[in-house]
């Protein structure tokens, strides 16, 4: 390897991590938090804390009568099925006027649960994942493809960097002073989780890839009236038919959905629809699980409502069925408690790695230029405060807000799940604040204040709910108890960094001895 | 219950597999020893062991979840376990001298 | 200009992330779009389309390292600047004739 390259490499690596790391940050946590998104949803959203749901549901009896009475003159309505990990079915319509609602609904019973009042995981946390909540012309997903490709160079450049590292392998020495063993928990959580970085990092701008590179179907596809639409009918599969404007009826859900579940070897659908109802016209999509595959392919069966017949099956081509397998890999919609909470700690070590390559940057300067002022490596460091500690305490502010707002409360037009989130906000706003005026003290402070945070939120949602963690395991809230434990976790980890970061060194150096 | 049995099979392997391999590195033979010197035949033994152990890992793995669920849980038990053998070498490295009693043993008998 | 090391001149280094990662994806693009037209001879457009994106991540990955360790400020105008223009230019002409 030329030494060029080597210094080249070295370069890369220090500045694109600087300049992404705090990006990359909020992406790997927001990620990493993403892989439980529905226990979060469970957590936050205590009115879909049900039972499991029966093994088997009628949707006849259950959701027919429901369409009858709540969608009415809609023009699609239908059902996404409950699983093990989201114990409520969620109906929903676009009514006549347009709109789309969804209602989450109790499946032993039928009846519609309150408004959850919460966007919850999966309405924050994972859209944040994958596209930082900036809508303005989808610029979020470009930021997020952006650093993905700055986190797969960093990937290499960083094996480049550190290779000497391979040799001292399981090499973690926290005893020694802050820079180096910072440097060892970087190299370390670098190395043994760098097949999944590597991948889920690579499988993450897969999985968008029609939102990359746009203009590859627009190619492909110049003939065609709408390329993108016509490369995501022939990739995804779809089938559509006009209104016929005669009235028809609509047979059994329930046979098409035996005869839809033998055709995929018994495994059950997840997601329902009946297209055009009340239309000789109509017709029913039915979608299998993902629960029990790997790969994301949506197993597709179109029956005519009238009648029962199948009208189109898809099948995934060959290529697309390699992307919606890699998909499927970073997406983790399967069933495996092992690897979710392997991927879970993968996850938080991609997090420890990008925060302890921060601390060394900083570090390094500092001793680099112990005693002089040096204004940008203060702003450097109170944003990266603000983005590791800082996007940490914004979490669980969210989650405490969760459990302290009433029920109905709102500002004006806001509602309660917008407030929730505008909660989150502020703190990370107060949090890059007070990192910008505490200076290297705040790491210590923020850690507290996670402390703090974490065991406030499994002490409310006890108040609040009776749930606590005992309660939870008692009535077989695995999600709930779940939480509460990576919470109380997280507080006894926060406390025993902070104690150890106000032991070890005078505030100004972080617990680097002498001046360095 | 088989299932759980045969996941503890996976990670212990990979556990064992992985400290061998650190083992094989003479500065963490040494850290567990206690002693100067080098592992018996280094690097080769516990290297061989290590092989032997990461392959009985990956094979339960396959059975227990079939080639694509068990590759990749077999990936991810191998980072989970060489973290883990880093943990132990930096805070508790004397509970693997047993398996520094169990190279050395084999390289006598 | 002795490669991004050396050459730490600010312009120099604009110069270099612009070329590199605007470049790099304008011609990584350009050679998707293109790739998959090509594919289309032998496989069904979308799966054409799938393959062409997916390598594309590489082919991206691959400029981008390249790019940062090229000594050579010219040669990265030549081909990644030169390149992306003149496949974005190839790429809206057959766009153009085709619709």
């Amino acid at each position: 390897m030329g030494e060029s390259f080597g210094r080249a490499m070295t370069w890369l690596h220090t500045w694109a991590g600087l300049v992404l790391g705090a990006v990359l940050f909020a992406v790997f946590w927001m990620g990493t938090l993403s892989v439980f998104h529905e226990e979060l949803d469970r957590w936050m959203q205590p009115a879909t804390r049900l039972p499991p749901p029966p093994a088997v549901i009628s949707l006849d009896r259950l959701v027919v009568p429901l369409a009858a009475t709540e969608a009415v003159g809609a023009s699609q309505w239908g059902l996404m099925l409950p699983t093990a990990r989201e114990p409520m079915a969620q109906f929903f319509y676009r009514a006549p006027d347009g709109g789309f609602v969804v209602h989450a609904i109790d499946p032993h019973t039928g009846a519609l649960l309150p408004e959850p009042g919460s966007a919850g995981a999966t309405g924050f946390i994972v859209p944040f994942h994958y596209g930082l909540h900036i809508e303005w012309r989808r610029l979020g997903y470009w930021l997020v493809g952006a650093a993905s490709m700055g986190m797969l160079v960093l990937l290499v450049s960083g094996v480049v960097v550190h290779r000497r590292r391979f040799k001292e392998f399981f090499t973690f020495r926290p005893d020694k002073r802050l820079p180096r063993a910072t440097l060892d928990l970087h190299n370390l959580t670098g190395m043994v989780a760098l097949p999944f970085h590597f991948l889920i990092t690579l499988t993450g701008v897969i999985l968008f890839m029609e939102v990359y590179f746009p203009s590859a179907a627009d190619l492909a596809y110049r003939s065609a009236d709408n390329p993108r639409g016509s490369f995501f009918a022939d990739a995804f599969g779809g089938f559509r038919r006009p209104l016929l404007n005669e009235s028809g009826e609509l047979v059994s859900l329930d046979a098409m959905v035996v005869e839809a579940s033998a055709r995929w070897s018994g495994s059950p659908p997840r997601f329902v629809r009946v297209w055009h109802p009340g239309d000789a016209n109509a017709y029913v999509e039915v979608r299998r699980t993902y629960a029990d595959q790997a790969s994301l392919t949506r197993g597709q069966i179109f029956f005519d409502a009238g009648s029962g017949r199948i009208l189109h099956q898809f099948d995934t081509a060959p290529v697309m069925s390699t992307q919606r397998f890699l998909s499927g890999l970073h997406f983790i919609a399967f069933d495996h408690w092992a690897l979710r909470w392997l991927y879970f700690l993968a996850g938080l070590a991609g997090c420890a790695m990008i925060a302890t390559g921060f601390v060394f940057w900083l570090e390094a300067r500092r001793r680099r230029h112990a005693g002089t002022a040096m204004g940008g490596r203060r702003l450097v460091e109170a944003l990266t405060v603000a983005s590791v500690t800082g996007i940490i305490a914004a979490t669980l502010a969210l989650l405490v807000a969760n459990r302290l707002l009433p029920a109905d409360a709102s500002m004006g037009s806001t509602g309660r799940s917008e407030l929730e989130v505008w909660v989150f906000w502020a703190v990370w706003l107060v949090a890059f604040a007070h990192a910008s005026l505490r200076g290297t003290r705040a790491w210590r402070d923020q850690t507290w204040a996670i402390g703090g945070l974490a065991f406030t939120a499994v002490l409310l949602n006890g108040l609040t709910t009776g749930h606590h963690p005992l309660a939870a395991l008692q009535a077989q809230l695995w999600a709930v108890a779940g939480v509460d434990a990576v919470l109380l976790m997280t507080g006894a980890a926060a406390l025993a960094v902070a104690i150890r970061l106000g032991r070890r060194g005078t505030p100004h150096t972080l617990g680097v001895d002498g001046n360095g | 219950m088989v299932d759980g049995m045969l996941l503890a099979v996976i990670v212990v392997c990979a556990y064992l597999g992985m400290a061998m391999l650190a083992l094989s590195q003479p500065p963490h033979w040494r850290r567990v020893a206690g002693e100067p010197g080098a592992p018996p035949g280094c690097p080769r033994r516990p290297r061989r062991i290590a092989v032997l152990l990461l392959a009985a890992s990956l094979v339960v793995a396959l059975l227990r979840d079939g080639p694509v669920f068990g590759s990749v849980l077999w990936v991810m038990v191998l980072s989970a376990a060489a973290a883990a053998v880093a943990v132990t070498l930096a805070w508790q490295p004397r509970t693997l001298a047993q398996l520094v009693r169990l190279v050395d043993s084999a390289h006598r008998g | 200009m002795k490669g991004v090391s050396a050459g730490r001149h600010p312009l120099a280094v604009t110069q270099r992330l612009l070329l590199v990662v605007v470049g790099g994806y304008l011609l990584s693009a350009a050679a998707v779009a293109l790739g998959g037209l090509l594919l289309t001879g032998v496989l069904a457009p979308s799966e054409a389309v799938a393959l062409s994106a997916m390598l594309g991540f590489i082919l991206y990955l691959v400029l981008l390292l390249w790019g940062f360790a090229e000594r050579s400020l010219g040669r990265l105008w030549w081909l990644l600047g030169g390149g992306a223009v003149l496949g974005q230019v190839v790429v809206q002409a057959l766009a153009w004739s085709g619709g």
